[in-house]
């Protein structure tokens, strides 16, 4: 059984799914599903404006959430600069998407198990010098409408909108984005400004998480909770 | 009452900074007022303009002289306050310690309007001395006053008692304080305020949705540490969460 934690101690849909934190990613959950009343909503990336807003904590616990769910899931880092979520997940990391996409290796040699029922996780793979083409690729594209056929939903994991060029690539191959803001630490100008970005290549957002969200005490109590 | 609200919450948010900005002010004023203010003390005397008879022996309180009275009290003003009057007092009581120019500080003259009454205001390190003080240049006022104005018209009404005086007057613990905590309020109220306008971070819900138009899909609250460490509960069961709800998708 694999070690059930992680380095940032924040898998917490795992962890303690009854907590507060892991009712609010199962409305996150919820409230994706409401947002696309027609079209169906399988590939899902979560920006954000700058870095260490959270998006691999976001993406993390949504994948549980939904793997909980009874969903096929499968969480794919495509932030293949400072990739975070094998160290989440504590899978390895030596091959994974850029093996894979570099013709190494096949792609079900590299998808990792993560001790969560129905979740899989496809790893970065070791940091190539050109990310940006990697996912803009043709094999990229090939690769994700093999990987549909397979999963109910594919979440990615990318690197910051305004840093570089490859989140707004991946927005183009995903049904919708998530971006996620942290409270109090992000200036407005630049998350309207990742929101343009992402509007310009005519990404679809489907909404916001505020992340870091300071509770006052005494209403942080878990509705539900027989402890 | 919506806005009423918001700044509620933009002061209770930072209620901290306003508590130490109340509790600064007052333990400053507290402070000051009791170790670093030298209690002044005030006496009072009054002196009445009036020539009780006039030159015949008749009282002489018809309208005509007392309106002279009236105005007469403005020179008697300015000669208490001269060198004439204060150099005699410093001269005729070496034991007050104070040279003539010393107690013009110190002396105040004032009268009310159409009035005869002049009051002379002293203050001193102790409410004897300012007393002393007061009672010296009334007496001595009075005593000159035939000489330099040749009439003699100048009562003195009441003199200093030191005992109506025993409470400083630059002393007031309590109202300063007082004074001190609302404005150290107002000034905290304002810097955060200032803080809340100079800060362009987003912040809520509300503002995500108003700022970019996005609909706001969940909120996440800093994760505790105690929610991120694996409760025995949960490892022991090889599906965790959503087994033990019922769900919509059912």
């Amino acid at each position: 059984m694999p070690r059930l934690t992680n380095d940032k101690g924040s898998l917490v849909t795992m962890a303690n799914p009854k907590s507060s934190s892991s009712e609010a990613y199962r409305k996150l959950r919820t409230n994706i599903l409401f947002s696309s009343i027609d079209s169906q909503i399988q590939t899902i990336m979560i920006a954000s404006a700058l870095s260490g807003e959270g998006k691999t904590t976001t993406i993390g616990n949504l994948a549980v959430a939904y793997a909980q769910e009874g969903k096929k899931v499968l969480l794919m880092d495509t932030d293949l600069r400072k990739p975070a979520v094998h160290r989440m997940f504590n899978v390895p990391n030596h091959v994974g998407l850029t093996s894979v996409l570099s013709s190494q290796y096949k792609v079900t040699e590299v998808l990792r198990e993560t001790g969560v029922e129905g979740l899989h996780v496809l790893s970065s793979g070791p940091i190539p010098p050109n990310p940006s083409e990697m996912i803009g690729s043709r094999k990229m594209t090939a690769l994700l409408e093999d990987l549909k056929e397979k999963y109910d939903v594919i979440l990615f994991d990318t690197p910051p909108v305004l840093a570089v060029t490859d989140a707004l690539i991946i927005s183009s191959l995903c049904d919708g984005v998530i971006l996620v803001v942290s409270a109090g630490k992000v200036k407005k100008d630049l998350v309207k400004k990742a929101k343009s970005h992402l509007e310009h290549v005519n990404a679809r957002i489907l909404g916001a998480v505020l992340n870091n969200v300071q509770v006052p005490k005494g209403r942080n109590a878990n509705y539900g909770e027989n402890a | 009452m919506v806005e009423l609200k918001e700044y509620m919450q933009i002061l209770r948010k930072r209620i901290w900074i306003i508590v130490a900005f109340v509790a600064v002010a007052c333990i400053g004023a507290g402070v000051k007022n009791y170790f670093f203010t030298v209690p002044v003390y005030e006496a009072n005397a009054k002196l009445i303009v009036n020539q009780a008879y006039n030159a015949e022996g008749f009282p002489n309180l018809d309208i005509g002289s007392i309106q002279t009275n009236i105005k007469v009290i403005n020179s008697y003003i300015e000669i208490i306050k001269s060198p004439a009057i204060l150099d005699k007092v410093a001269a005729t009581y070496p034991d007050l310690g104070m040279s003539g120019s010393q107690l013009g500080q110190n002396i105040q003259v004032t009268t009310a309007k159409e009035s005869q009454v002049m009051s002379l205001t002293a203050t001193g390190l102790s409410s004897e001395k300012a007393a002393k003080t007061v009672n010296a240049v009334a007496k001595v006022f009075k005593s000159q006053i035939p000489a330099i104005m040749k009439v003699d018209n100048v009562t003195i009404l009441s003199e200093a008692k030191p005992m109506d005086s025993s409470r400083p007057i630059n002393v007031n613990p309590s109202l300063n304080i007082l004074v001190s905590f609302f404005v150290g309020l107002l000034l905290a109220i304002g810097f955060v305020f200032l803080l809340e306008y100079l800060d362009d971070t987003l912040k809520t819900e509300d503002e995500l949705e108003k700022e970019l138009g996005i609909p706001a899909l969940a909120v996440v609250s800093r994760i505790k540490k105690e929610d991120a460490r694996i409760s025995k509960q949960t490892t022991s069961q090889k599906q965790v969460g959503d087994g033990q709800y019922a769900t919509v998708n059912q």
